[in-house]
């Protein structure tokens, strides 16, 4: 705030009486072809870097508080502008301000004017200004996070995908847990300081607010998240365990964090920010050497979550702008080193290491990550495949475990977040390690990305990818530590289509321990495999195969998606986890072939035949002879047919004869590889004709005395199917309560339940529907009671039922001894006399029944 | 009186001629003893009036006594129901006549079925039938009577069947002979639970007696009764009762039931009174489902 430039309105009141030049609105009033537009930039703000000559000028104003310099071309500036501001962008350095103007740091200004006044105006009237040499629009700015939640520390040691870790426990239990002469900058939103997990692993002083150009921290939920990946405190009972985050228990503390803010939490949950340049300076003036940058330049001017369009295009032609570059060129320049470039007594490298988030866009570009001099950071899943979010290309160093990760987050809470914002501290976190052991006096940022970067897992993660390897932490410290393994003696190669298949012999080292994993070098050119080593291989293509296989095992892999009908060099180097590669094998050749179609073989012989009650399954192995992916169209014949992939890799085509007429069919599988080799198979089937089931002959009523008695009816005597179908039988009761029947295969299988009658509906069904109807009674009559009224009350038609069929005689009494109704008839249990009572008059009545030499008598009530 | 006599007259032209489609027939039955010892014939009956609220209230103007009230049970076969009914009549001043009777039957419960037999519980069905009646003896020797009463029976469990019934007589009696003319149990219809309706056992009836005590100590009573249903069917009951100096009575009659909805039977009675307390008994004897029902009745009357 002390360097603050005042250009008051005076200022222009006076430029308005020289009569200087007046510039005109549009620059050369051509038309603008770039995609960019006004809108993708922070308005009224713009960066510019001065000729040494004008940055006199400009500071000698800014140290007499005058509204004007000596640059006449400046003043008009701004006064047309109407510039309220112009400061340094990377303040005063105070002990380190000799190497910021050594490296022409001091010489770039903020300069904020009119928010009326359009970009292309204020980029026309500054550039203009003899000895503006950039101007420079600033790019809004955004962190790298997806908001999501999920408690796993997946990313330090993965419990569900083996391996998909960045491998530090073995790390803590060797070697460290951090070092606090470590300092790693974290350039995010604030830290919260006082977090019962980061309060002991940051530091006391030295932190920096690169908005308000002050010391004040304002916490913040990404920022806190990625110091927490980096250094949460570890061992200490509480929360989450940090990568470089010391031993609490054992009392040895992690690295330090120094939280250098950059971003502000808006009132309406949105995070924005700048000044990214000052607060990566910063941390290499106060002590960091390794500094944390999980945020990038926002395209997604819309904000509607998707780069695309005029978006993507601008995204994808993104580079760092020259400020940030700046900043970042200076902290690896200087970082733990003193004006003139040396070395620090008390700092444990020579240099710093500035690691980015490559960004959550999903394209092939991320800028400021891209830019070479830093680590670029992709990000992977807990399955090890890369994030659907992370952005991706030759130009990203290394990858880390960034979705669903958790972490700490303000006021001692935990949560996880997703991003590439979340990776990156991943990488932070394994390279504060790598320093903590082996920084001091000669230990350079070189060595330590050597140390990184080489011993990524490469083999974990796909190279399609493009994203670099997995950081591996353990490999980072083994690296170069251990013995080369023996060259592979035997390798043979040998072309497959567009495939190089190899096979060898798994080598030891001189103890006996079997090679890690293959580098196998390959390309068109002999001379560059010949050439191509572990470290230099710009010319080649390369990739390489962790088989885990012991020393003597027969080994194979294939190079796939090489060229077809093209001559081939190979060689294979055999490597140790700490990457000590073997002597290569000899540079053999294999010649690949033309493209093979995929192969459809069906497990039948002539034409399928069903009939319409069967399900027919065929095996069809559907396979590619150059291991391509093989896409199966399946055109259907009819609804008869599924085809299904099976887990074992076969297909399956099941013909169910029911779910289509009766006919002659054909359908289609097509096999066609991705490069567009197709096989096409006809297979024809008939379904036969159905028959329906016929009826043999009826089921007679049933019968039974007591409860609970038990009977089986065998349907084969009652139905048969000429089609020979197994047949279904529903049966429906009308009531349920009288009796069960249960069907079991051809056999009905009925209980006595209640006493009465029960009318019972069996029908027997094939496949097709077709089907058969019985209809029979089934009576439950207690022996003790033969004479059965019902039922009772009764609206309309009463059954008078009685036991064995006999000849019957039946009488109804009205209330007063009228006698109203009167027969004889052969009633039985099953066949009882049903007396239509609709004309009878409510009220009770006496029936009383005479068979078998006895009298019986009930009561029934007429409704 | 016409008026009642043409409204008689077109019920009889609607209800059906089958004895099972009278619907609450117990109110065509008689059920005090002393009357159905007489099988039943008692419309002209001026010993025994406490159930006149039943049968004929012009008969208690003629009355012997001022006041006569009863008590009864019968077993009604061939259901076994259980019947109790109290009947009061009071003869005031020999000029008018007020008269009250409450039946309440209880009939044998019965096994709820279900369309296919199974049981489902039990219910005991009920009768009720609660009639008034008044009387004016406007002649020395001609009386006009009413009674109005409500009848229902419970069925089942919610279904409850109940109809209004009436009674209209006029009574003249010369000395020992009595006769009497009117209508009984007009009244409205019940419908069953498919929605038919059905009527009530309405008749036309008269009934006729004589009556006279020889040597101050042995009484004889001659009675008739006719009933002409609406449904076309006749009835008629006749009996005598001997008592001996109004201390013990005899009684026997025959009813001819036809195709009316209560049956033919013979009856034999006796009955007992002291000091103005009644006790009567009355036994049927039938071929048929009601034979051996049983009447006991106990009544106070002065």
């Amino acid at each position: 705030m002390k360097y603050w430039f005042t250009a008051v309105f005076s200022a222009v009141v006076l430029f308005s009486c020289t009569g200087e030049e007046i510039f005109p609105l549009e620059s050369d009033g051509s038309v603008d072809t770039n995609v960019e537009s006004v809108d993708d930039y922070v308005s009224g703000e713009a960066r510019v870097y001065l000729s040494e000559e004008l940055t006199a000028i400009v500071e000698e104003a800014l140290q007499s508080g005058q509204a004007v310099t000596k640059s006449q071309s400046m003043n008009t500036a701004l006064n047309e502008l109407g510039i309220t501001e112009m400061r340094r962008l990377f303040p005063h350095a105070g002990e380190y301000e000799e190497r910021t103007r050594n490296e022409g740091l001091h010489r770039w200004y903020v300069v904020k004017y009119s928010a009326d006044v359009s970009l292309t105006k204020a980029q026309t009237g500054l550039e203009k200004v003899d000895g503006i040499d950039i101007f420079e629009p600033v790019m809004p700015v955004k962190n790298n996070d997806f908001n999501d939640l999920s408690s796993d520390l997946w990313g330090l040691y993965n419990t569900s995908y083996r391996g998909v870790d960045i491998n530090v426990k073995p790390v803590w239990s060797e070697f460290t847990t951090g070092n606090p002469d470590v300092i790693v900058s974290v350039v995010d939103n604030g830290v919260d300081l006082t977090h019962q997990d980061l309060a002991d692993n940051c530091l006391t002083s030295g932190h920096y607010n690169a908005v308000y150009d002050n010391s004040n921290i304002v916490a913040g939920a990404h920022g806190t998240h990625v110091a927490g990946t980096i250094a949460a405190v570890s061992n200490n009972s509480k929360g989450v365990a940090g990568i470089a985050g010391g031993n609490k228990a054992k009392g040895q503390p992690g690295v330090k964090i120094m939280s250098c803010q950059i971003f502000v939490d808006n009132p309406d949950g949105t995070t924005s920010g700048s000044g990214g340049a000052p607060a990566i300076k910063w941390g290499a003036d106060h002590g960091a050497v390794i500094s944390q940058n999980s945020w990038g330049y926002n395209y997604d001017t819309d904000g509607n979550g998707v780069v695309e369009g005029d978006e993507l295009t601008r995204a994808l032609n993104a580079r760092i702008s020259s400020s940030d570059k700046a900043a970042v060129d200076y902290f690896i320049k200087y970082a733990g080193c003193d004006n003139k470039g040396n070395q620090l007594p008390n700092s444990p490298m020579k240099g710093g290491v500035v690691i980015f988030a490559a960004g959550n866009d999903a394209i092939a570009m991320g800028a400021p990550a891209e830019y070479e001099a830093v680590v670029a950071v992709g990000s992977i899943a807990s399955d090890g495949k890369r994030s659907s979010f992370s952005n991706y290309g030759e130009w990203v160093d290394i990858c880390a475990p960034g979705s669903n990760i958790l972490s700490t987050i303000p006021g001692n809470e935990y949560g996880a977040m997703s991003g590439t914002s979340m990776a990156c501290p991943h990488v932070s976190g394994v390279a504060s390690l790598i320093v903590s052991y082996f920084g001091g006096p000669g230990f350079t940022n070189e060595m330590l990305k050597e140390k990184l970067l080489n011993s990524a897992n490469k083999s974990i993660v796909s190279q399609s990818y493009k994203i670099g390897g997995l950081v591996d932490a353990y490999g980072a410290f083994v690296y170069g530590n251990d013995k080369a393994p023996l060259e592979v003696t035997d390798l043979l190669a040998s072309g497959r289509g567009n495939n190089i298949d190899l096979t060898w012999t798994v080598p030891a080292d001189e103890d006996g321990k079997a090679a890690y994993g293959f580098l196998v070098i390959y390309g068109k050119d002999k001379g560059k495999v010949e050439a191509a080593t572990p470290s230099a291989l710009q010319d080649v293509e390369y990739t390489v195969c962790v088989p885990d296989l012991g020393a003597g095992e027969k080994a194979q892999f294939s190079v796939s998606r090489v060229d077809f009908e093209s001559q081939y060099y190979v060689k294979m180097l055999s490597y140790s986890y700490g990457r000590n590669y073997s002597k290569p094998t000899e540079v053999l050749s294999a010649v690949t072939t033309e493209n093979h179609a995929p192969m459809i073989v069906v497990d039948y012989q002539g034409m399928l035949s069903l009939r319409s009650s069967e399900v027919l399954n065929v095996a069809i192995d559907i396979k590619d002879p150059d291991s391509h992916a093989v896409n199966v169209v399946h055109e259907r014949g009819s609804d008869a047919e599924t085809m299904m992939l099976n887990p074992d890799g076969r297909w399956r085509l099941t013909l169910k004869g029911k779910d289509a007429p009766e006919g002659e069919y054909e359908m289609k599988i097509i096999a066609t590889d991705e490069y567009g080799m197709a096989t096409t198979l006809p297979i024809k089937y008939v379904i036969r004709a159905n028959s329906a089931p016929v009826k043999l002959q009826d089921i007679d009523d049933i019968l039974l005395t007591a409860k609970g008695k038990e009977f089986i009816i065998d349907m084969t005597e009652y139905v048969t199917d000429p089609d020979g179908e197994q047949l279904k039988y529903e049966v429906v009761a009308s009531d349920a309560k009288i009796a069960h029947i249960n069907p079991k295969d051809d056999k009905l299988i009925g209980t006595a339940l209640g006493y009465g009658a029960t009318n019972i509906t069996v029908v027997a069904k094939d496949a097709r529907g077709e089907k058969v109807v019985f209809e029979f009674k089934v009576t439950v009559k207690d022996p003790s009671d033969p004479l059965s009224v019902y039922p009772n009350p009764v609206k309309d038609y009463l059954n008078v039922a009685t036991l064995d069929m006999a000849e019957t005689s039946i009488d109804i009494y009205n209330s007063t001894g009228k006698l109203v109704y009167s027969t004889v008839e052969q009633v039985s249990a099953t066949e009882p006399l049903q007396i239509d009572m609709r004309d009878y008059a409510p009220g009770t009545y006496s029936v009383q029944v005479a068979f078998g030499g006895k009298e019986y008598r009930k009561n029934v009530v007429k409704l | 009186m016409k008026k009642i006599l043409y409204i008689a007259g077109a019920l009889m032209l609607l209800v059906p001629a089958v004895s099972h489609a009278q619907a609450l027939p117990f109110v065509a039955a008689e059920t005090d003893a002393a009357s159905l010892g007489t099988a039943g014939a008692g419309l002209v009956e001026t010993s025994s009036v406490a159930d006149a609220s039943f049968s004929n209230a012009a008969v208690i103007p003629f009355s012997d006594n001022k006041l006569d009230a009863s008590v009864g049970y019968t077993m009604w076969q061939p259901s076994s129901s259980n019947i109790l009914n109290v009947g009061v009549a009071y003869n005031v001043k020999s000029k008018f006549g007020v008269a009250l009777g409450v039946y309440y039957g209880m009939n044998p419960s019965y096994d709820v079925t279900n369309e296919s037999g199974a049981v489902a519980g039990v219910f005991a069905p009920k009768d009720i039938h609660v009639n008034a009646g008044l009387a004016w003896r406007f002649l020395p020797f001609l009386s006009l009577g009413a009674n109005i009463g409500y009848a229902t029976s419970s069925l089942a469990e919610g279904h409850s069947y109940g109809a209004l019934a009436a009674d209209v007589f006029a009574m003249a009696k010369f000395g020992g002979f009595r006769v009497t003319a009117g209508v009984a149990n007009v009244g409205t219809t019940v419908k069953s639970a498919s929605g038919a309706e059905f009527c009530i056992p309405g008749s036309i009836a008269v009934g006729a007696g004589y009556g006279k005590v020889f040597g101050e100590k042995h009484g004889i009573d001659v009675l008739v009764d006719a009933d002409y249903y609406f449904s076309g069917w006749m009835a008629v009951a006749a009996g005598a009762a001997y008592t001996f100096n109004d201390l013990f009575s005899v009684r026997a009659g025959y009813r001819y039931g036809g195709e009316s909805p209560v049956p033919s039977y013979a009856s034999v009675g006796a009955g007992v009174k002291i000091l103005g307390i009644k006790f009567d008994v009355a036994y049927l004897i039938a071929s048929g489902p009601v034979k051996n029902t049983l009447a006991l009745s106990l009544g106070y009357a002065f």
